[in-house]
C-alpha cells in the first residue's frame, strides 16, 4: 500500500488528491494537510468582495467530501519536510502544526510514498508596510473571509456616498511584483457596477493601481487578438473597457506604503506620488509559506528544495538570463522536484523560473515586475498531471513514465465579471493559448485562433456557469470527474 | 473621463460605439455568442489538456 500525503486543499492540492482517489482505488492511503477546513471557489470572492455574494455561497466543509471519497483529512499547517526521514523515523515524512478548532492538538506527523506540496502562497502583506485588512489600511479579497471584510467597508464607503459625500475608490496591486490582476481587474468592474447599481457612481473617483506594464498584460506580458480586421494588443481592449466605464488608471507602479487613507508609490518612469483614498482593495505579492526541509543528517535542505521566493523547486530551468533569452522551454512540465522523485509540486506552490511580463526597474532600482499568474485552469491541469503520475507509479512501478502537462504550452482562459444579475452583468472573456509567448512558431507569440476576447453578457453568464460547475466538481457530486479542470 | 488631454492616456484608447454596447447585451445574440465561446473554452482545455507532439514521455529519474 502507497501512501501520498498532499499539502494544501486548493484548486491543485483538492485536484490532485479526488483524482488520485479516483484512480489508485481504496487500496491506498491518500491524506490531504490543510489549515483550512473549506474549499473555496476563489474566482468567486470578487462577487463576495462587493457584497453580491455570500460567504457561503463559495466555500463548502472539505471533511465531509474526503470522508466520502476515502481520503485522510489533517486541519494543520505543514512545517517541515524530511525527504530523507530522520535516525528515528527513516521514512520520508511532513510535520504539521493543527490549526483551527484543532489548535490544541499536538504537532503532527504523516509519512509518505509521495509528496505533493500544492500549499499555495502567503499573502505577503509585510512586503509593503500598510498594506492588508489586519494590521494594515487596504483590504483584499484573496480569501472569503477577506472578502467579507471589504465588502462591509465597500458598503460603509457606499453609505458615505449616498450621504452625498465623494469618495476616491482604489483598486489593484499592492506591491511591484504582485500577480493575478485579472483578480483586481475584475473586482474594479465590480465595485463599478455595484456603484452604478445604488446610483452613487458620479460620486466616486476610481483608480487602478497596477504594477503592469500597460493594462491588459495581466502578468502574461500582454496578448493580440484578431479584431476588426486588425491584429490589436490587449491594451487597446482592456483600456477601452476602463475609458467606457470612467475608471482612471496608473500603471507600472509600485505601491511604497500604505496608511490611514493615504498610498504612495513610485512609478518606473521615477515618479513618486501619493493618494488619499477612502476605500482601497489592494492585493498582496505572494511568496511560498515559509516550509523548512531537513535532510537525514539534520542539515537545512531548503534551499535545494525551494527557490529564494519559497516557492519548490520543480522541473524548470532555473538558470539565470536575461529577458531576450527566456524561452518557453525553461518552464516545467511533470512538477518534480529535481532532487527528490517522489516529490511534486503544483500551482501556485511550484517556483517559476522567471516572470512571463518584461521586469521593469525604476529609477531608483526598484523592481517592477508582474510575476505570472498560476491559479483556476492551470492549478487544476497540474494537479491532474501530478495526480496522474503518482497513480501510474503506484499502479506500475517507480519507472513508470511520468505524465506531462508543459506550463508553457497551456492554455487560460479568464473570465472577469462585472455585475451578478443575469441581465444586468457584463463581463470581459479572454482565452490565449499558450500561455507563455512562443516567437518561435507565432508570430505574436501565441496562436490567434486560440487567443481570443470579447465582452459581452454572454461571458457573464459563463462566469456563473463555472461558478456552479467548479463547485459540483469539488463536492464530487455524481459524474464530477466528467467536468475538465 | 474626456479625451480633451491629449497628454493623458484616455485621449488615445478606443471606445466601443453605441451599436458595439447594444450588442453586448442584446440577449438573443448573446445567447449565440455564449454557444461560441463555449466551443472556444472547449477546444482551448482540449488543447491544453493533450501537450504537443514534441513533449516526449520523460524517461524516469534514477
Amino acid at each position: 500500500m502507497a501512501k501520498t500525503v498532499i499539502l494544501g486543499a486548493g484548486i491543485a492540492g483538492h485536484t490532485a488528491a479526488t483524482l488520485l482517489r479516483k484512480k489508485v482505488g481504496h487500496s491506498h492511503e491518500i491524506v490531504v494537510i490543510s489549515p483550512e477546513p473549506e474549499w473555496n471557489w476563489i474566482p468567486s470572492n470578487i462577487w463576495v468582495g462587493v457584497g453580491s455574494m455570500e460567504r457561503r455561497e463559495v466555500v463548502f466543509p472539505l471533511a465531509p467530501v474526503y470522508a466520502r471519497q476515502g481520503i485522510e483529512f489533517r486541519q494543520g499547517r505543514a512545517t517541515v519536510i524530511r525527504p530523507e526521514g530522520t535516525e528515528e523515523l527513516p521514512r520520508p515524512h511532513v510535520e504539521y502544526t493543527a490549526s483551527g478548532a484543532a489548535t490544541e492538538a499536538p504537532p503532527g506527523r504523516e509519512t509518505y510514498d509521495y509528496l505533493i506540496n500544492a500549499t499555495g502562497p502567503k499573502l505577503n502583506f509585510g512586503a509593503t508596510p500598510g498594506l492588508g485588512p489586519h494590521g494594515g489600511h487596504s483590504w483584499s479579497v484573496c480569501t472569503a473571509d477577506h472578502a467579507v471584510e471589504a465588502a462591509r467597508a465597500f458598503r460603509a464607503s457606499i453609505d458615505r456616498m449616498k450621504r452625498g459625500e465623494n469618495q476616491t475608490l482604489v483598486i489593484g496591486m499592492g506591491h511591484g511584483t504582485c500577480t493575478c490582476e485579472g483578480a483586481a481587474f475584475e473586482y474594479v468592474f465590480n465595485v463599478e457596477h455595484e456603484l452604478r447599481r445604488h446610483k452613487v457612481r458620479e460620486r466616486a473617483r476610481i483608480i487602478f493601481l497596477t504594477n503592469e506594464n500597460e493594462l491588459g498584460d495581466f502578468g502574461m506580458g500582454g496578448l493580440h487578438l484578431k479584431r476588426g480586421g486588425y491584429v490589436t494588443p490587449s491594451r487597446l481592449f482592456a483600456e477601452s473597457l476602463f475609458v467606457e466605464r470612467g475608471v482612471e488608471w496608473i500603471n507600472r507602479a509600485h505601491v511604497q506604503q500604505v496608511s490611514a487613507g493615504r498610498l504612495a508609490y513610485e512609478t518606473v518612469e521615477g515618479l513618486e506620488r501619493e493618494i488619499a483614498f477612502d476605500f482601497a482593495m489592494l492585493l498582496p505579492p505572494f511568496r511560498g509559506v515559509g516550509l523548512a526541509a531537513v535532510n537525514r543528517a539534520g542539515t537545512d535542505i531548503a534551499a535545494q528544495l525551494f527557490a529564494p521566493n519559497g516557492f519548490m523547486r520543480v522541473d524548470a530551468d532555473y538558470t539565470e538570463r536575461p529577458f531576450e533569452e527566456w524561452s518557453p522551454r525553461d518552464w516545467p512540465a511533470t512538477y518534480q522536484n529535481p532532487t527528490y522523485a517522489n516529490v511534486f509540486a503544483a500551482g501556485i506552490a511550484f517556483a517559476p523560473p522567471h516572470a512571463v511580463s518584461r521586469p521593469l526597474r525604476s529609477p531608483k532600482g526598484t523592481l517592477v515586475a508582474p510575476a505570472v499568474p498560476r491559479t483556476g485552469m492551470t492549478a487544476g491541469i497540474m494537479g491532474r498531471t501530478v495526480a496522474f503520475s503518482i497513480a501510474d507509479r503506484i499502479r506500475h512501478g517507480g519507472e513508470s513514465p511520468l505524465h506531462r502537462a508543459p506550463f508553457a504550452t497551456m492554455g487560460a482562459a479568464c473570465v472577469a465579471s462585472a455585475g451578478k444579475g443575469l441581465l444586468s452583468g457584463t463581463a470581459a472573456t479572454i482565452t490565449l493559448y499558450p500561455l507563455v509567448p512562443d516567437y518561435e512558431h507565432y508570430e505574436f507569440g501565441r496562436d490567434l485562433a486560440y487567443t481570443t476576447g470579447e465582452i459581452g453578457l454572454a461571458g457573464h453568464w459563463l462566469k456563473h456557469l463555472l461558478h456552479h460547475m467548479f463547485i459540483y466538481k469539488a463536492k464530487c457530486l455524481p459524474f464530477w470527474s466528467l467536468i475538465p479542470e | 473621463m474626456k479625451p480633451t488631454d491629449i497628454s493623458s492616456p484616455v485621449a488615445y484608447a478606443t471606445v466601443p460605439t453605441p451599436l458595439t454596447r447594444f450588442w453586448r447585451t442584446f440577449a438573443p445574440y448573446q445567447l449565440l455568442r455564449f454557444c461560441v465561446i463555449n466551443v472556444k473554452m472547449l477546444r482551448l482545455i482540449f488543447k491544453s489538456h493533450a501537450p504537443p507532439p514534441d513533449t516526449l514521455p520523460q524517461k524516469p529519474r534514477q
